[in-house]
């Protein structure tokens, strides 16, 4: 077996493993090892991987499935190589470091199922298989959905679920099916294949048609501003695991680097120019609401709003610069976001609320789990010496060369970010506790302080020694910068 | 060993406190808290190294006959043509500053060593100002804005954080909050002015912007409207760290913190980063008389108000701070009206003298009844003279100004941040109404913002602080 298909086939395997373990606790280490696994099978990936070759790596294809056309074609380059390793130390955190009260039996192979169907996406290249796991990494939540006591909560969870992410996914299926027509026409044996795809090009007139739709999923998956509705929903009430998983905007934007840039760059011409300010201008109204929130859960999904425009607005303003910034500050953010978030649940699940004044002073009885929440904001708002400072410079300067004044938005939105963090980690964790509060807090348990230390290593050292990240990208960002550039109407 | 290889010593000015402040970290996340011999120390050690490494980039500097010396330590990260250099400047003005901060560094850091004796907190201050160290060094001796800002960002993060030591009260958290706001706002004037830099000079290094030409010459290609842009950018930023009015008003709550720390920062470094910000861009000051006239009268207005609010105030430190930013309204003045080195004379004085003051603060009393005692009676306050000419009507106005400070941060409260929190608010409420109508959210009964009696309290008690 191929050693991507292995890779995508041991999560999935573990969370087998996980379900019928005898014991619950057999269960937990199970996901544990199966997580810890998955991590080591990526990082094994990567090590084999050779960083400045362009093109796809690892390439093996199987037999074209007859009545779908679709073809077990998998392989990985710089684009995707790096999401790996990322997908599976969020599985890592997500496994070990939640509380185990919010981590049951069905929540850890809900996980890793999710954990299995997002490598399945990085890996595929044909774009059947890749829609397939872009509905089916939605599969386990709903699971677990149903498991929600509450029945109200219950409904609304399951119905922003199901408005904002399965039926978002409509327009993608039907632009998929519309590229699969136009290969069979062109004769290809594999019709969804990717590679043949981009290759063989797709027509202007089909191009503008598909552009919208293609966005219109993406930017509902991603979470830009207006399509954004699920994410405070899912991070609030949702199955904490898997939600997790999902929120992620790196899988967008993966699939517009992937699909959206190479198969459209005509449209994408036309298009992006619009779509960067429209981000932009999202990204700040994300910071705004941001900062008015009281709640700690529902300010880290506005953050995470804010981002996701930042790195569509990157991306959309397609030169060398700010293409590598978003695709950096998509690693970025998934690494600080996530250590955010299980701080945040550490601390819900020992006084049972995330609202800002309920808390105060937890730094006394709480050391740990206040320089953690700390390195993670500054993380997350772009302070030197972290990744997110390398990946934030390189989106100014892309923007600024394609449009000055929309880089004022984007240094607003920042500004604004790090106020927002700092303000919430003033409140939250320093100051005098408010009348009534619980004594103290227990500070991190070790399996949290683990996770904590590994997110926030992977952060700093990304931070200090960016290089490998950006040169694995490197020829991925020229194809899509010169396919591109030539075709833009006034040049670049 | 020539100049030029002495020189690289200026690459270990940062290096050696950002060593401590890691190994400590380590420590602590691993072992545990270390105890306060091991922590004072490490972190005086390394700050005594710093100084002995700023003294030879000193000494290489003067060897070298005043000479810039630019060194280069290879790229941090790059893309398309885009890079970040990791540069260092050793010249006339950055030598002086270089060693001036590590020696009040290191000073203030053994001076805290017994003034913070069993404090809680004592670890964490000096993880803290070791941080700040490497900050300020790479804040004075990095050779590119890029690496100013590096240091800027980290002398910006530890004040916030320093200013809010004492985190049992709530009243130094609001102080902190309003300085890291500041701060934020105005550092988009540092990064749009880096990046207008980069673009009008193909780089971000001194030596690309302003050419061979020593300080405070030096050759620009920029045009007089692009030049006036940069400096107003600078300007910006210059006004939120080194507390120019408007902006200023978070510098008297900011010696919150404790004694030292307030010392090193508020009258030693950090209220000074602006001005030498503003001094290293001295070129585009000439380039751009308008840019100049800006930078001249914010100075100059900054130092009337401070002082007149200065006058008014009745505690020690917080008059202390007025003071401070009163000269540092003088110095930036100065810049502004094209006396460079005077400035930087000034600058140099006035970190020495009102470090000495402040650290002097807690025996105040004790002082000021020495001077009585030795004058025969109280000396007139400085301004005496001034002040004699403005009629008593208006005196009594201006006095009531300055009591209320102007109401500079009354107007940031009403038009600026209330407005933004206000906006955000409406539309949470919005958002909100819209979520649950999709997703057909019917709550309970009760909805969870109700069932917290003391919630409402709080929140209201918020809004009227907040910055």
């Amino acid at each position: 077996v191929n050693g991507l298909t292995a890779l995508v086939l041991l999560p999935a395997f573990a969370a087998l493993l996980t379900r019928l373990a005898p014991t619950s606790e057999g269960a937990r280490r199970a996901a544990v090892a199966g997580a810890f696994a998955t991590l080591l099978a990526s990082l094994q990936v990567v090590a084999s991987f050779d960083l400045g070759a362009p093109g796809m790596q690892m390439e093996w294809a199987g037999a074209v499935v007859p009545w779908a056309r679709m073809q077990w074609h998998v392989g990985v380059d710089g684009l995707s190589v790096v999401l790996l390793p990322l997908t599976s130390l969020i599985g890592v955190a997500t496994t070990l470091g939640l509380p185990r009260q919010s981590m049951n039996r069905a929540s850890l192979a809900a996980t890793l199922l999710t954990v299995s169907a997002t490598l399945g996406l990085f890996v595929t290249l044909d774009l059947a298989w890749l829609a397939v796991f872009w509905l089916v990494r939605l599969a386990p939540g709903l699971d677990l959905i149903a498991a929600t006591p509450d029945p109200a909560l219950r409904r609304h969870v399951r119905r922003t679920w199901w408005v904002f992410l399965v039926a978002g996914s409509a327009p993608l299926f039907a632009a998929v099916i519309a590229l699969g027509v136009l290969g069979h026409r062109a004769g290809l044996a594999a019709p969804f294949d990717l590679v043949r795809l981009t290759a063989m090009g797709v027509p202007r007139a089909w191009q503008l048609a598909l552009f919208p739709a293609l966005v219109v999923s993406v930017g509902m998956r991603m979470a830009v501003v207006p399509f954004h509705g699920w994410m405070s929903v899912l991070l609030e009430h949702g199955p904490p695991g898997v939600a997790l998983l999902i929120t992620g905007a790196h899988v967008a934007l993966y699939a517009i680097a992937r699909v959206i840039l190479p198969l459209l760059p005509d449209a994408c011409a036309v298009g992006m120019g619009p779509l960067m300010i429209a981000a932009l201008l999202c990204a700040l109204y994300g910071s705004v609401v941001a900062l008015a929130q009281d709640d700690l859960r529902r300010m880290v999904a506005y953050l995470a709003v804010s981002h996701a425009g930042l790195m569509a607005g990157g991306l959309a303003s397609m030169n060398a610069q700010s293409v590598a910034g978003s695709l950096l500050q998509s690693v970025a953010s998934g690494l600080s976001l996530t250590g955010l978030l299980i701080i945040i649940r550490a601390l819900h699940a020992r006084t049972g609320t995330s609202h800002m004044d309920d808390h105060g002073g937890i730094a006394r009885s709480a050391p740990r789990m206040s320089v953690f929440f700390l390195l993670f904001g500054l993380a997350a708002v772009g302070f030197p010496t972290t990744i997110t400072y390398v990946s934030e410079d390189l989106l100014l300067h892309g923007v600024l060369d394609a449009h000055p004044l929309m880089a004022v938005l984007l240094l607003l939105a920042t500004a604004l970010n790090g106020i927002t963090l700092l303000r919430a980690f003033f409140r939250t964790f320093m100051g005098p506790p408010p009348r009534g509060a619980p004594g103290g807090v227990d500070d991190l348990v070790p399996r949290e302080r683990a996770v904590a230390f590994l997110l926030t290593t992977s952060i700093f050292l990304g931070g200090l020694y960016p290089r490998p990240l950006l040169e694995a990208r490197q020829p991925v960002v020229t194809a899509i910068v010169s396919r591109t550039a030539h075709r833009a109407p006034h040049g670049h | 060993v020539t100049p030029a290889l002495l020189a690289r010593a200026i690459v270990a000015v940062p290096a050696w406190p950002l060593a401590a402040a890691a190994a400590l970290g380590a420590w602590w996340a691993l072992v545990g808290k270390p105890s306060e011999r091991v922590t004072a120390r490490v972190v005086v050690g390394s700050l005594g190294l710093q100084l002995a490494s700023a003294l030879c980039a000193l000494v290489a500097f003067v060897w070298g006959g005043g000479d810039a010396v630019h060194v280069r330590s290879g790229r941090w990260f790059e893309a398309g043509a885009y890079g970040f250099e990791l540069t260092f400047l050793v010249d006339a003005l950055s030598a002086p500053l270089v060693v001036l901060a590590a020696l009040l560094t290191f000073l203030v850091a053994w001076f805290s060593v017994r003034y913070l004796h069993r404090e809680p907190g004592f670890f964490r201050f000096f993880t803290l100002l070791a941080v700040f160290a490497a900050g300020a060094g790479l804040l004075f001796g990095g050779g590119s804005y890029d690496m100013l800002f590096i240091g800027w960002e980290l002398v910006g993060l530890t004040s916030a954080l320093l200013i809010g030591f004492f985190h049992e009260r709530r009243t130094p958290m609001r102080a902190a909050l309003r300085a890291i706001t500041t701060y934020r706002v105005c550092d988009i004037g540092l990064v749009v002015g880096a990046v207008f830099i980069h673009d009008v000079a193909h780089g971000a290094a001194y030596v690309e912007a302003f050419g061979p030409a020593p300080w405070p010459h030096g050759t620009l290609h920029a045009s007089a409207p692009a030049a006036t842009l940069i400096v107003l950018c600078l300007l910006v930023a210059a006004s939120g760290k080194s507390a120019l009015l408007p902006v200023g008003t978070w510098l008297p709550r900011a010696v919150e913190g404790p004694t030292p720390s307030s010392a090193l920062y508020y009258c030693a470094l950090s209220v000074h980063a602006g001005a030498y910000l503003l001094l290293r861009s001295t070129p585009f000051l000439r380039a751009s008389p308008v840019g100049a006239a800006c930078v001249a009268a914010v100075g100059l207005g900054s130092a009337a108000l401070a002082s007149m609010i200065g006058r008014a105030q009745v505690d020690a430190k917080g008059a202390i701070a007025w003071a401070s930013m009163t000269h540092v309204g003088l110095i930036v003045a100065e810049i502004g009206l094209g006396f460079p080195r005077v400035a930087l004379v000034h600058l140099v004085a006035h970190a020495l003298l009102r470090t000495w003051q402040m650290l002097r603060a807690p025996s105040w009393l004790h002082d000021e009844l020495a001077l009585r005692a030795a004058a025969d009676g109280a000396p007139l306050p400085t301004g005496s003279f001034w002040q004699a000419l403005v009629p008593a009507r208006a005196l009594d106005a201006l006095y009531r100004l300055a009591y209320d400070r102007f109401f500079f941060e009354t107007a940031q409260q009403r038009y600026v941040a209330g407005p933004v929190l206000r906006l955000g608010r409406y539309l949470d409420r919005a958002e909100r109404r819209w979520v649950e109508t999709v997703g057909a959210w019917h709550p309970p009964a009760a909805p969870p913002d109700s069932e917290r009696p003391s919630a409402k309290n709080t929140r209201v008690e918020e809004a009227q602080h907040e910055p």
